[in-house]
């Protein structure tokens, strides 16, 4: 039992950032209808800014901070410089040249930075805090689940309660009808990306020091977690990235604990395909699905 | 010819001149012009693929004229889409595109779009964003209770009735509060009590406000008592610009159009189904 409560909940500690990441992936795919397969390299390049940045100023919230301002400027680079002129005939297309972008970053970082891991040092603790006897959450794990639960809500009242979040899900719904209403739809698209690629430089400096640390490759494992959890949620839907991540990472956790981490990947990868072959469109998207 | 036309104070709100478009081989529209004051309703007919919607999108910018001249508020314009709205011009659609997504009062507020203040005030003062927000919630929920639907404002469009969405979808385009209003079908699909209600909606917007009106309709009979000037397109020409009695009595429009409405018009075979 008490191995259950310590693997449940580091679970949903590494589910919190699976879910942040698998929201970045919602993001641009409301606002864009793409997946976007660059958004794991984009990632760990913001991070390397956070590690120069912090290692130069000493101070982790700069670096953070560095590294979500570097994933908005990246996310504003990638649509208006490479995505926006990408034909749109095939679905194909944009995830060709979304590949594209993932070798051309990863190569770049191997180059400037090397390909060994570095490792990352964290304001907080990871030594499990005992309660009751019971290894449960580290201070590192407790400041990861706050600030995912604050970054959630900033979002959901971004796009429930301002008029740029209307206005991004209506040109996200109805481009044509959008434009007509005075939404200048394609500034949305852009807003979308710079918002998306944020949010994952975000998640990706929490995550990335909890595992071998950092490298060009580093976020390879957490974009397939992610886009998992996206499509177990539904890609249009942000709540069920948030649920969708929470369930894989306690997954992760438990199969980790009781059959070997060797397993843990292959576990998620079978999450997936019974997903895609039992419910395609995901778990929560039910009324897309009614409404279509 | 209009009786609402006192040249002295009535300004030319939306003017067509010699609009041409031509879509590959088809001639959409011909030649067009037309005019359409504040405070003036008219109401543009004619037969399936005469030029109606074509015409509509060439003043949202969605078509751009072969050649010719679109003048608003006497000024030319090239209208771009997203700019509409700020330019006092909304539309409604035939197929009223309410986002499926969206709340109804949600779907009115992005009527409110172009008011949006700018990325950089937004970043400069959180609290001058979240007073605009109440505020077009605010006007939102005003022009639902006008239209009679305000009960309806939490739900989703897909839930509610064709007549009340048709509403909904007028609300969107009258809560900018447009100089400049374009009607795509607002009859169709309604009954007589609906229609009754939106021809004095739409008397009241022109009267009161001064909107200046622009309406595709099917609705023959609709369309001749609402309107105070009809024109009829057909094949992309302007075949008629007059007072409703005039049009009707016009032996070109009976051919092209109205004829499938009277049926002692002999010839009346081609037009529309």
């Amino acid at each position: 039992m008490d191995h259950f409560l310590h693997l449940l909940s580091s679970g949903l500690a590494r589910g919190a950032v699976f879910a942040v990441f698998a929201l970045a992936l919602v993001l641009i795919w409301r606002a864009a209808r793409i997946v976007n397969f660059a958004q794991g390299a984009m990632a760990a390049a913001t991070t390397y800014v956070a590690f120069a940045v912090t290692a130069a100023t000493g101070n982790y919230w700069l670096g953070l901070a560095a590294a979500v301002l570097a994933g908005a400027l990246l996310g504003l680079v990638v649509e208006r410089g490479v995505m926006r002129h990408v034909a749109r005939q095939s679905p194909l297309n944009s995830v060709i040249v979304a590949l594209g972008v993932v070798m051309v970053l990863q190569a770049v970082l191997g180059i400037a930075f090397g390909n060994d891991y570095t490792p990352m040092r964290v304001p907080f603790s990871m030594e499990p805090l005992w309660v009751g006897g019971v290894p449960l959450l580290s201070p590192y794990d407790l400041y990861v689940i706050g600030a995912v639960a604050m970054l959630l809500l900033a979002l959901g009242l971004l796009f429930t309660r301002t008029a740029v979040g209307l206005r991004m899900r209506a040109a996200a719904f109805a481009p044509e009808t959008s434009r007509l209403l005075g939404v200048p739809v394609s500034r949305m698209l852009t807003l979308g990306w710079t918002l998306s690629a944020a949010v994952g430089a975000f998640a990706a400096v929490l995550v990335i020091p909890t595992e071998l640390g950092l490298n060009p490759h580093a976020t390879d494992t957490l974009f397939v977690y992610a886009f998992t959890v996206a499509i177990v949620g539904g890609l249009d839907s942000p709540v069920g990235a948030a649920v969708g991540g929470l369930v894989v990472g306690v997954l992760l956790s438990l199969v980790t604990g009781y059959l070997g981490s060797t397993l843990a990947p292959i576990a998620v990868l079978v999450l997936l395909v019974v997903v895609l072959l039992v419910r395609p469109a995901g778990i929560f998207s039910a009324r897309q699905v009614r409404q279509a | 010819m209009s009786r609402s036309s006192p040249a002295t104070a009535a300004t030319e709100r939306l003017s067509l001149h010699n609009v041409s478009v031509r879509f590959g081989g088809v001639q959409a529209l011909d030649q067009v012009s037309l005019t359409v004051s504040d405070g003036e309703v008219v109401g543009l007919i004619g037969p399936n693929g005469a030029g109606k919607t074509t015409l509509f999108n060439v003043v949202c910018g969605i078509v751009r004229p072969t050649s010719g001249e679109v003048r608003l508020g006497g000024t030319p314009q090239r209208p771009v889409t997203h700019r509409l709205v700020r330019d006092g011009v909304a539309r409604t659609l035939q197929g009223l595109g309410l986002f499926a997504g969206l709340t109804v009062r949600e779907n009115v507020m992005a009527g409110l779009s172009s008011t949006v203040p700018g990325m950089a005030a937004a970043a400069i003062g959180a609290h001058r964003m979240l007073r605009h927000d109440r505020e077009a919630a605010r006007r939102a929920e005003d022009v639902l209770d006008e239209l009679g639907v305000l009960d309806a404002a939490d739900r989703r469009p897909g839930d509610l009735p064709y007549p009340v969405r048709k509403r909904v979808a007028l609300a969107r385009a009258l809560v900018s509060e447009p100089a400049l209003l374009l009607l795509d079908e607002p009859a169709g699909g309604l009954g007589a009590a609906d229609i009754a209600d939106l021809a004095r909606t739409v008397r009241d917007l022109a009267a009161t406000r001064g909107c200046a009106i622009l309406l595709v309709e099917h609705h023959v009979d609709l369309v001749m008592s609402l309107c105070d000037r009809v024109a009829v397109l057909d094949f992309g020409r302007l075949i008629a610009d007059g007072a409703p009695q005039e049009v009707r009595a016009d032996p070109a429009v009976v051919d092209a159009y109205l004829g499938i409405e009277a049926p002692t018009a002999p010839r009346a075979s081609g037009g529309a189904a």
